[in-house]
């Protein structure tokens, strides 16, 4: 694969598969806090 | 009557990307990006998710979730008057399920042939001539085509099925098995692509960046046409589906989770895609431009060529193949029938069954054209004129209305209540000014286009009765069911004290 495309592969991907990453993180991390919100209320 | 609801919040995303996930993203897809650019089309077409089919998603996220009801009904909450443009976008939907259904039974019949490469050497005679046994014109209809007919009978009776048991237990349930395996059966695909000799060439070719095509407006309309077209936005499937989210949503994470999965899944495949056909070239010897094709021709016509010419097992690639296309198509399916069939429960207040036993049963009948000698050319000029011109309407009419003649900034706070992370006012620029210049721009030059020179070489008349005439037909029938007395008893929708709060 010659350089350029595969720059261009890797700034798609980034672009695309870095963007959904940080996304699921994002609501991953949320959910879990939520939880332990829950969780904290449980126990009081 | 209890309006149904998703299970969970992971059984809404993956409906709302099986239904964005769908043909266009394997066999558009990589052909638009390759033709457009190659690796510098990424930059316009990352510029359009941002600032056209996120925001577009956001919106109608927002606008279902907030009224709870399909398009026809959350349109018509917002302005009585709007609910025509739900059922214009409903009736659209309504065309589109009838043609898509017959798309996924050739997928059925193809996963059978690739057993033994029943198609043979010349794949495209084997397609037009052999299996769909093609008419003289799309006037002509020849006949209904037997062999077509029984993986076409089983499409529309297991989306009958799945739709009949609700949005919970039906498609979220079906999408919850068929994503995962979409993926894997990807995954397969795209290893298998990139490990054939001749691969890499593929690889160039789609992705070694022509910087001169950026500065070109038709790769610019071109990525913003594909965003529009893969992301199921302006023809009342996203309204419909976030209709049945609960209260305490997040949309925006949401929204953008859904758009980063379909577009991320197109930029995969692709490589699979490319993979192959930068095989297949080598092996005839001439370039990968020559055996770069999309849609139809694609999928059954060069793509069976490319199995037919591996070295091992293409029986099992080509299966995996086109059941992931079956796999794509067929969730995408069902998300076109919902729009529809919530659009009537909701203004008629009848039982999901009969409903479905009612429009599912019309749109059965509506498809049996395609199931003809003239199937394939019918398909052709209305899906052009359905997606160019009936889908794009609709969408412009959308954006215009709601980001002009409502509440937009009330719209962005309720969108954020919930969220993760909040959208700015960027939003509302892009609402209000983004999407409808550039929709409005592809709307004017395909029209412009079609005038100049009529679609595909096909004949006036037939342009005229099937294409204009489907087009047409959206207005008329969305104007016959927003005149239509609904059942005002219907407490689906929220109250206007609860909408403002």
């Amino acid at each position: 694969m010659n350089t350029s495309a595969l720059i261009m592969f890797l700034v798609g991907a980034i672009m695309l598969w870095g963007g959904l990453i940080v996304c699921l993180r994002i609501a991953f991390k949320k959910h879990n806090n939520v939880n332990n919100g829950v969780d904290d209320i449980a126990q009081e | 009557m209890a309006r149904d609801q998703w299970g969970t919040k992971a059984g809404f995303l993956l409906a709302a990307i099986g239904s964005a996930v769908g043909l266009g993203n394997i066999w558009r897809f990589p052909y638009v990006c390759a033709s457009n650019g190659g690796g510098a089309f990424l930059f316009p077409y990352f510029f359009a998710i941002i600032t056209a089919g996120i925001p577009i998603l956001i919106l109608e996220f927002t606008i279902g979730q907030k009224f709870r009801g399909g398009a026809p009904a959350a349109l018509g909450c917002m302005n009585k008057k709007w609910e025509w443009l739900g059922w214009f976008q409903a009736v659209v939907a309504f065309f589109i399920a009838t043609y898509y259904a017959v798309i996924v039974a050739w997928s059925i019949s193809y996963i059978g042939f690739s057993a033994k490469q029943a198609w043979g050497v010349d794949t495209e005679s084997f397609f037009f001539e052999k299996y769909l046994n093609v008419s003289d014109g799309p006037l002509q209809l020849g006949g209904i085509q037997l062999q077509i007919l029984i993986p076409f009978l089983a499409v529309w009776l297991l989306g009958y099925i799945i739709l009949s048991k609700g949005i919970k237990n039906g498609i979220e349930k079906a999408n919850k098995i068929i994503i995962p395996l979409l993926l894997f059966l990807t995954g397969v695909i795209v290893v298998r692509g990139l490990t054939l000799p001749g691969a890499l060439d593929g690889l160039n070719y789609l992705f070694t960046p022509d910087w001169g095509s950026i500065w070109k407006p038709e790769v610019w309309v071109a990525a913003y046409g594909q965003i529009f077209f893969s992301l199921s936005i302006g023809f009342a499937i996203m309204i419909t589906y976030a209709s049945y989210l609960p209260k305490k949503t997040d949309l925006v994470n949401s929204a953008f989770i859904t758009a980063f999965s379909n577009h991320g899944f197109e930029l995969f495949v692709a490589l699979g895609i490319f993979g192959v056909l930068g095989y297949m070239a080598g092996v005839q010897g001439v370039d990968v431009a020559e055996v770069s094709k999309a849609g139809v021709g694609l999928a059954f016509v060069v793509f069976p060529a490319a199995i037919s010419a591996l070295p091992a097992l293409k029986g099992t690639v080509g299966a995996v193949f086109f059941i992931t296309l079956v796999f794509a198509g067929f969730t995408s399916f069902i998300s076109i029938i919902e729009a529809y069939i919530t659009g009537v429960i909701d203004k008629f207040n009848i039982p999901r069954q009969k409903a479905l036993n009612i429009f599912v049963g019309i749109s059965f009948v509506v498809s049996f054209i395609f199931v003809t000698g003239a199937g394939l050319y019918v398909l052709d000029i209305l899906d052009y004129f359905i997606n160019n011109f009936g889908i794009v309407l609709g969408g412009i009419l959308e954006v215009i209305l709601v980001g002009w003649f409502f509440d937009l900034e009330g719209l962005r706070t309720h969108a954020n209540r919930y969220s993760n992370f909040a959208i700015g006012k960027w939003w509302n620029y892009m609402i209000k000014f983004v999407t409808p210049l550039v929709l409005g721009f592809m709307f004017v030059q395909n029209l412009v286009q079609n005038f100049i020179e009529p679609y595909g070489g096909y004949s006036f008349g037939s342009l005229l009765i099937i294409g204009w005439g489907a087009f047409v037909l959206c207005f008329v029938f969305a104007f016959v069911f927003y005149n239509m007395k609904g059942d005002s008893s219907v407490m689906l929708q929220p109250s206007k004290e609860e909408v403002s709060k």
